[in-house]
């Protein structure tokens, strides 16, 4: 059995800190958008691997804990930190190089700083701001690839993440449904573990033996088998915890690790072909029943539709939308011509080759009109004006329920919104959306559902009015929590656990699984120095 | 009801560039989109055939490439498309433009109501929505923020610097519709199928019974020689002193440019 070895970083070297009263002057490195906020005794910005190493190195000397963060866009507090040493990434944001991988996806190599809308946008483009410093290989590559319609799939709603940041949570989007989440993308890492020594990982060549172990170096030299957590993982999406799956390549243990097993550096994505065609369509349904038949019948034809993306507005989130409208007319964001016998919508993306573009159109008319729908009611985006005014249709739903909940922290400061993450296996969306609407209807709250139906991993959006309202909101939410993972799903399916619903961990995985996981973290993180306070309360 | 709209294809000012050398436009890699103030024409055509009845033709003219913008009006929900397609056509000025187009009107038509937006994007001149009145010698109402159909009669508002006109004209006409007269409507799934499936009525210069003197470069009395971007040169004078010293320099230069 071959050994993992981390080897020392030979150039470590200190990032200049920012330490004592002017850490002042960076509150918002001590924050991200769960608004949560933490202290720390100092904050680093690194610029490579070495400065990383030797960040880890300075808070090692004084037994200090260290939390990571990228652009702080989270919304589980996973990059607050918690005392100790907070090492921002976001100077790191350099594009290292280009490869071809020879089945006609390219391999891009970035820092972890660097924004995922930039990497998405380079590898379309095919320009490199870095390229300067690209060596002979990669120039090479950059020329083939701007030949070619490429893109990087993984597609959170929040692009302003860093591609670390997304790694971190094994990020997904609206696209997971056919392209899967950030993990099949990852090809490679860079990994500064606890002790400051480097780990350097590559998919398909560091994998768990068939027996379920691996050897791992140690840093005094002996080396300990460490065993791969024996727990299922969801058949859902799922960012809950350290993935673990027979004959795992050991980087997924990384991929949505939350910061926890060590800081990655440097990462090393897929890029795959773009469909050659694309359009947007956004169906619109009488009742629910309807939208979920229909959502049913595409998850089952998804290869024949070519849909990569299944989104759902329900009916309140789409009640909203329309007073939006009548309030604020064509500024709101939603379209005039929004049908008035819609009750929800159902929007889907459709990614095809040229060849079979017009037929993948004709059959979703197809089906739409087999569940009742109309297609000469459903809109359709094909070109950057249309794709636009769709866009900002879908991001009125978010503004919406925020200035909503604005509103009433006027009278109610205590109160937030508390939004869901949960996803259930195929099959059971009718029963998961029937214990939600039910258990709400009975508390009497007020809530919104809308989000990645495809993957049936709805968000349901608690909007409490009160204090009172907000307690009963997060005990509905922990029954979710009970009841998705009776069926199979998860509670944290893409936001991460973070700092905000470690209860959910041992809610999937139970106190076993916890504690298998904290073999994990012992393994690479003996002194237990990074992410205090994530995943594990 | 007969209803025409006229379109053009322009490329996508968002990513526009000029070449620094000849100062003219850089098309290549620039994606060609329909004119952005065409859809509000449109717009009101489809809302007129809806409420009254009819049809609505999208026309363009403009290389085999123009048709992708019929199949966007196919799309949010013309009827047919006519492309005006010929080399001979090429390099045609707002005079030549709009000859052609009222002669594709005329031959494809009758129509009774022909829309056109203000001015594209790209050319700026505002001239051959009512060039094509001219050469069709019916009448013209420009600037139009709303239109209505009653009484046999187009009722249309028309835009001034400082109010509104109404005007009722009786069809055959040709109106230019401003970007305040509505909110253009997203293309439909079905309407997407259609255009996919679009054969449009292609017309050439020689199917419009025009000569060679008549199009294209050689039907234009004007031509463009050179563009310019405009220079804003600015003169800077700081004031120094006190407060009230600097009030009485700055009220004393600019009367002496006679701004005050």
């Amino acid at each position: 059995m071959d050994v993992l070895t981390p080897t020392v970083c030979p150039g470590a070297i200190c990032p200049d800190l920012v330490e004592g009263s002017d850490l002042a002057d960076y509150g918002k490195y001590l924050a991200d958008e769960s608004r949560r906020s933490g202290t720390a005794d100092a904050l680093a910005f690194p610029r490579s691997t070495a400065e990383v190493c030797g960040a880890v190195n300075w808070a090692k000397d004084r037994d200090l804990g260290i939390t990571v963060s990228g652009a702080r866009t989270g919304i589980a507090a996973g990059a607050v930190p918690d005392g100790g040493l907070a090492v921002s990434l976001e100077r790191m944001n350099r594009v290292l190089g280009v490869r071809t991988a020879g089945d006609g996806t390219f391999l891009v190599r970035c820092q972890s700083g660097v924004l995922l809308s930039d990497l998405q946008h380079s590898v379309q483009s095919g320009t490199f701001a870095d390229a300067a410093s690209f060596d002979a290989e990669s120039l090479a590559a950059v020329e083939s690839l701007k030949t070619q319609s490429l893109f990087y799939p993984p597609d959170p709603t929040e692009t302003s993440a860093t591609v670390g940041g997304t790694v971190a949570c094994n990020a997904s989007g609206a696209h997971t449904f056919r392209y899967g989440p950030t993990r099949p993308y990852v090809h490679g890492l860079t990994v500064v573990l606890g002790d400051g020594r480097v780990l350097a990982l590559e998919r398909g060549r560091d994998v768990v033996e068939q027996s379920g172990e691996f050897l791992l170096a140690t840093a005094d030299g002996q080396e300990a088998v460490v065993r791969i957590p024996e727990y299922t993982w969801p058949t859902t999406k799922n960012s809950a915890g350290y993935y673990a799956a027979e004959g795992m390549d050991i980087l997924d243990f990384f991929v949505g690790s939350e910061g926890t097993l060590g800081i990655v550096t440097e990462i090393e994505v897929r890029a795959i072909p773009a469909p050659e065609m694309s359009c947007a369509v956004v169906t619109f349904w009488t009742s629910e029943e309807q939208a979920v038949a229909f959502t049913e019948t595409l998850q089952d034809g998804r290869d024949m539709l070519s849909v990569e993306a299944i989104e759902y507005v329900g009916p309140k989130a789409l009640s909203m939308l329309r007073n939006r409208r009548t309030q604020l007319g064509a500024t709101s964001g939603v379209p005039g011509c929004l049908p008035e016998t819609a009750h929800c919508a159902i929007y889907l993306d459709v990614g095809t080759s040229r060849d079979s573009y017009a037929d993948a159109l004709s059959k979703l008319a197809g089906v739409i009109e087999d569940h009742g729908g109309s297609p000469s009611t459903c809109w359709s985006a094909v070109e950057r004006d249309e794709r636009e005014r769709l866009r900002h249709f879908r991001h009125a739903l978010p503004e919406t329920v925020n200035a909503h909940i604005a509103e009433i922290r006027k009278t109610e400061p205590s109160i937030t919104k508390l939004g869901t993450d949960m996803a259930v296996p195929g099959g059971r969306l009718v029963e998961a959306i029937g214990i939600y609407r039910s258990a709400l209807r009975e508390a009497g709250l007020d809530y919104v559902i809308f989000g990645h139906i495809g993957d049936n991993h709805l968000h349901v959006n608690i909007l409490p009015r009160n204090a009172a309202e907000y307690r009963t909101g997060w005990d509905l939410y922990h029954r979710f929590a009970d009841a998705v993972v009776g069926m199979g799903g998860s509670p944290a399916a893409e936001h991460g656990i973070g700092k905000l619903k470690t209860d959910f961990l041992r809610t999937l995985f139970h106190d076993e699984g916890v504690r298998q996981m904290l073999q994990i973290k012992a393994a690479f993180d003996p002194h237990s120095r990074l992410g205090k306070g994530t995943l594990f309360a | 009801m007969k209803f025409a709209v006229c379109l053009k294809q322009v490329p996508d000012t968002t990513d526009l560039k000029l070449d620094p050398e000849t100062n003219t436009l850089m098309r290549e890699g620039v994606e060609a989109i329909l004119n952005p103030l065409d859809e509000f024409p449109l717009e009101a055509a489809l809302r007129l055939r809806d409420a009254c009845g009819g049809t609505v033709t999208a026309v363009t003219m403009g290389p085999p490439q123009a048709v992708r913008v019929l199949e966007k009006a196919v799309a949010m929900g013309a009827d047919d498309a006519i492309l005006a397609s010929d080399r001979a056509f090429a390099g045609a000025d707002t005079w030549a433009t709009s000859l052609a187009l009222a002669r594709v009107l005329e031959t494809c038509g009758p129509f009774a109501v022909i829309l056109c937006g203000k001015q594209a994007i790209d050319g700026d001149t505002a001239q051959v929505g009512p060039g094509i009145a001219a050469h069709l010698d019916i009448p013209q109402v420009t600037y139009v923020t709303n239109v209505k159909w009653a009484d046999d009669r187009l009722h249309l508002a028309r835009l001034f610097d400082h109010g509104t006109a109404t005007v009722a004209v009786a069809p055959p006409v040709v109106i230019t519709v401003l970007k305040e007269a509505n909110e253009p409507r997203l293309p439909t799934l079905a309407g997407r199928l259609r255009s996919l499936a679009l054969e449009p009525r292609v017309v050439s210069a020689g199917d419009l019974d025009l000569v060679p003197s008549q199009v294209g470069l050689k039907g234009s009395p004007t031509r463009v020689v050179t563009i310019d971007i405009p220079k804003a040169d600015r003169d800077r004078t700081l004031m120094t002193g006190t407060p009230p010293e600097m009030a009485h320099s700055l009220v004393a230069a600019l009367r002496g440019r006679g701004l005050a």
